[in-house]
């Protein structure tokens, strides 16, 4: 298994915009944002194929994503999850005093997962603060 | 025959958006089409004929299950 150190950004997406709207529980939300966009000769170096599961570790956090090409310029180095519950598995909370967390610009590793299965939104939020039973609330 | 409400701002983003047109159903409850609004846009006002959308407050109850209660 190779691992992969990369460059981290957390962005906004037109995508994940329209399916907030319907609602973040709702399915469209989830495969709008629980997935990594990275170049292909990341992949191909960490034998990650498309539409595959991996394991994306920050140095606070852990998530599982599904990986897909970059749909716009993503140079090799770079990965990018979309905002939204899954990034925010793997941001720093650290401010560096601008009143934001590093959304941008932090190191993750990413290694394949193949086996693993992606969490929904409302497992990942109520999991983090113990109030999680399967079935949702 | 629906209506055609012309002339809508969009609550979402900075954009001010102000020429947005809806057409609504017979009775006022359904929101049929959007016009001129981008794909978020367009999503906010459907979100509106979504029937699992919540309605009222809700208070969580003592065995943990969620129950919708009226305004004070």
């Amino acid at each position: 298994m190779t691992k992969l150190n990369l460059n981290m950004i957390t962005q906004r997406s037109v995508e994940e915009g329209a399916a907030m709207e319907k609602g973040k529980t709702n399915p469209d939300y989830f495969e709008a944002c629980s997935i990594i966009e990275m170049n292909p000769e990341d992949m191909k170096k960490a034998g990650i194929w498309v539409n595959s599961n991996v394991k994306v570790t920050s140095e606070c956090g852990t998530v599982v994503v599904k990986c897909i090409h970059a749909t716009q310029y993503c140079p090799p180095g770079l990965a990018h999850i979309r905002q939204g519950v899954w990034a925010n598995q793997v941001v720093p909370p650290r401010t560096q005093s601008t009143g934001t967390p590093q959304y941008s610009g932090f190191p993750v590793t990413v290694e394949p997962a193949f086996t693993e299965e992606r969490k929904t939104a409302l497992q990942l939020v109520q999991g983090a603060v113990g109030l999680w039973k399967k079935g949702g609330n | 025959m629906p209506k055609l409400i012309t002339q809508v701002g969009c609550p979402y983003c900075g954009s001010s958006c102000d020429d947005i047109e809806v057409l609504v159903s017979d009775d006022n409850k359904k929101i049929l089409e959007v016009h001129n609004a981008c794909i978020i846009g367009t999503n906010l006002f459907m979100h509106a004929n979504d029937p699992t959308r919540p309605k009222l407050p809700r208070m969580r109850q003592a065995d943990g299950s969620m129950k919708e209660i009226t305004y004070p």
